[in-house]
């Protein structure tokens, strides 16, 4: 079952045309990959891309998590080491996280909405093919001389006014990312709002959909005030401006407010396809329609808006009136109401629902459990004082890491789980998945709880070396690390034996699966919707 | 028999037709679609940017942030209703 409510999109009332199925005209190899503009390839593009940068940026993380585990300088110098974690930090966010969630975008929102493809396919390759330049770029800035930018994923002046060419190559990528990240938004929304089959009306669309057309909204406008921002820096740099350099009459905390205008509904523009993912999974699992689908939407709706008006709770230590504290902290205090809304109907979805625990439902639940522990440790922190004492510790790290790991990831995870095998036409290994959620749940906990506990003890980020009495939850934050890491080379393995090897899928695997992607024969043909459905 | 050809020949053709034309104005509304969004787009790019010559910073993110959210909520709203 999906967000759709079953009264109004009974499978059997959707006349689905794919009478072209068996005419695939497409170019084989290589050439398919690099001129395609088949929405279905180019989502199996932005999957793999990010699938290849998560296991870079989970390397880089491994480093550090090795440098950390013992006090004192281990194996890296400082400045390397701040590279590493800025790294990190833009590729898990740019280079991972967002591009999987486009790539799953690609892949369903045309076919939850009886769409034949994206509405500007061309422009769908090349929002892609840009992505590989903006990665070479960032990579290439650790052989440049200066090293790679080590001021933070923040790229906080007056810090990055001065550092070395790789920061104008994190520019540079940034610029490029953010391209590709507005183009694949105004596909999206052009999409979702004109070729939707007859008879999908908007407040019929899968909550997916919803999450992802209020997402490209919101890229929409936060990712050119970034691009803004990066701009006047390199201007700063090169061009004698003097728009942060304080020398010159600039303002450094005016990057802040500018980089946090986009960067907190950024969190929200990487968590909100996996909150539509998981309202698409629990109600399939619960076999039960999800519960209070027309709320879910106005929640989501309520958590994009309120978004932009939170930024400076990134910014209690910089200085700012009382008032303006106490206005960050309730407003952001507010964005608990429509989350709260969220997960109580994701718990009202489940219960008394015919349950069953397949991976994608694990996955599911495990995002509610430890997505919900991350939003508690978020209101923690939204409170002024308690900020003013937590700013740059490891509680910092533990929270968004509970959000955007055990959130947007695990989401993630349980979403190429449920459609896998619509995908590809085959079923995973469905006990090495439940394995995979097992260990990717302790060790995840392993590595980031303990985080909390060193926040809270005052172990400040970003710092190579720490104090001796750090020590204990260092080591068990790396074993942990490490742990997970592995864990994610079984997701690897299982992904890859599904698609070579797995056993044959029904149409549909999912009993309570409704979405119009269901109706259509398994793997995927092609070509789909071509006449487009009638949903009644 | 060349009557019923005929006929049949004149009704594909209207058929294809209509069909053309209602690609035409798919695309052009998918087109004018865009072409908002990315102007939109713009306006936010080149805000950000002016809002530092104007020497009043809160002025600027507060013109900015009264257009995203009035641009959110219009926008919303419209197709709500649809």
């Amino acid at each position: 079952m999906s967000s759709i409510p079953h009264d109004r999109v009974p499978g059997h009332a959707v006349d689905h045309g794919h009478a072209h199925d068996d005419h695939a005209h497409h170019p084989g190899g290589i050439m398919r990959w690099i001129t395609t503009t088949n929405h279905k390839d180019i989502g199996t593009l932005y999957l793999w891309f990010s699938f290849i940068m998560f296991i870079a940026g989970g390397c880089l993380a491994l480093t550090i998590r090795t440098e950390l585990f013992h006090p004192g300088l281990q194996i890296l110098d400082p400045e390397f080491f701040n590279s590493l974690t800025t790294l990190h930090g833009l590729i898990m966010i740019f280079g991972a996280i967002m591009p999987a969630a486009v790539g799953f975008a690609n892949w369903q929102v045309p076919l939850m909405i009886g769409a034949p493809d994206m509405a500007f396919a061309r422009m769908n390759n090349w929002s892609f093919w840009l992505l590989p330049f903006a990665a070479a770029l960032l990579f290439g800035s650790f052989f440049v001389p200066g090293g790679a930018a080590a001021g933070g994923w923040t790229l906080y002046a007056p810090l990055s006014v001065q550092a070395g060419m790789g920061m104008d190559l994190t520019i540079f990528a940034v610029h490029i990312m953010g391209a590709s990240s507005i183009m694949g938004s105004i596909n999206i929304i052009t999409t979702i709002l004109n070729l939707r089959a007859p008879g999908m009306t908007m407040m019929k669309m899968p909550l997916f959909v919803w999450t992802w057309l209020i997402t490209a909204y919101l890229l929409i406008a936060v990712m050119p005030v970034l691009a803004g921002a990066v701009t006047m820096l390199l201007t700063d740099r090169h061009f004698g401006t003097s728009f942060f350099n304080a020398a010159g009459g600039g303002d450094p905390v005016m990057f802040q407010h500018i980089f946090w205008f986009f960067g907190h509904p950024e969190v929200y523009i990487m968590i909100l396809p996996s909150f539509g993912i998981v309202s698409t999974i629990l109600p399939a699992f619960s076999r039960k329609p999800l519960f209070g689908y027309a709320s879910m939407v106005y929640a989501t709706s309520s958590i994009a808006i309120l978004s932009f008006i939170v930024w400076a709770h990134h910014m209690f230590t910089v200085g700012m009136p009382a008032a303006g504290q106490l206005f960050f902290m309730y407003a952001t205090m507010l964005i608990a109401v429509p989350t709260g809304v969220k997960v109580f109907n994701w718990v009202a979805t489940m219960w008394k629902g015919s349950m069953t625990f397949e991976t994608p439902m694990l996955f599911a639940i495990g995002f509610i459990f430890l997505f919900t522990m991350g939003g508690f440790t978020g209101l923690v922190l939204a409170i002024t004082p308690v900020d003013i004492q937590l700013q740059d510790t490891y509680y910092v790290v533990a929270h968004f890491h509970y959000v955007l790991v055990a959130g947007s990831l695990f989401a993630f995870f349980g979403g190429v789980y449920y459609w896998l095998p619509k995908w590809c036409g085959r079923m995973y290994d469905e006990r090495l998945g439940e394995w995979h959620f097992w260990l990717s749940m302790i060790f995840f906990n392993v590595t980031f709880f303990p985080m909390h506990f060193l926040g809270l003890a005052g172990m400040p980020r970003r710092v190579p070396d720490y104090a001796t009495q750090f020590t204990d939850w260092n080591i068990v934050a790396t074993i942990g690390a490490y742990g997970f890491g592995l864990s994610q080379l079984l997701f690897f393995y299982i992904v890859l034996t599904c698609i070579r090897s797995g056993p044959p899928a029904p149409a549909k695997p999912w009993e309570g699966a409704d979405t119009l992607e269901w109706t259509l024969p398994s793997p995927l043909p092609y070509h789909t919707f071509e006449t487009p459905p009638v949903v009644k | 028999m060349m009557r019923r050809g005929r006929k049949a020949d004149t009704m594909k053709s209207v058929v294809a037709r209509t069909r053309a034309a209602e690609d035409r104005a798919l695309r052009s509304a998918s087109l004018c679609i865009a072409l908002v969004l990315i102007s939109i787009a713009i306006v936010f790019f080149l805000g950000a940017i002016l809002a530092q010559y104007s020497g009043a910073p809160t002025v600027g993110i507060g013109v900015v942030g009264s257009a995203i959210l009035g641009f959110l909520v219009i926008a919303m709203g419209r197709n709500v209703r649809k």
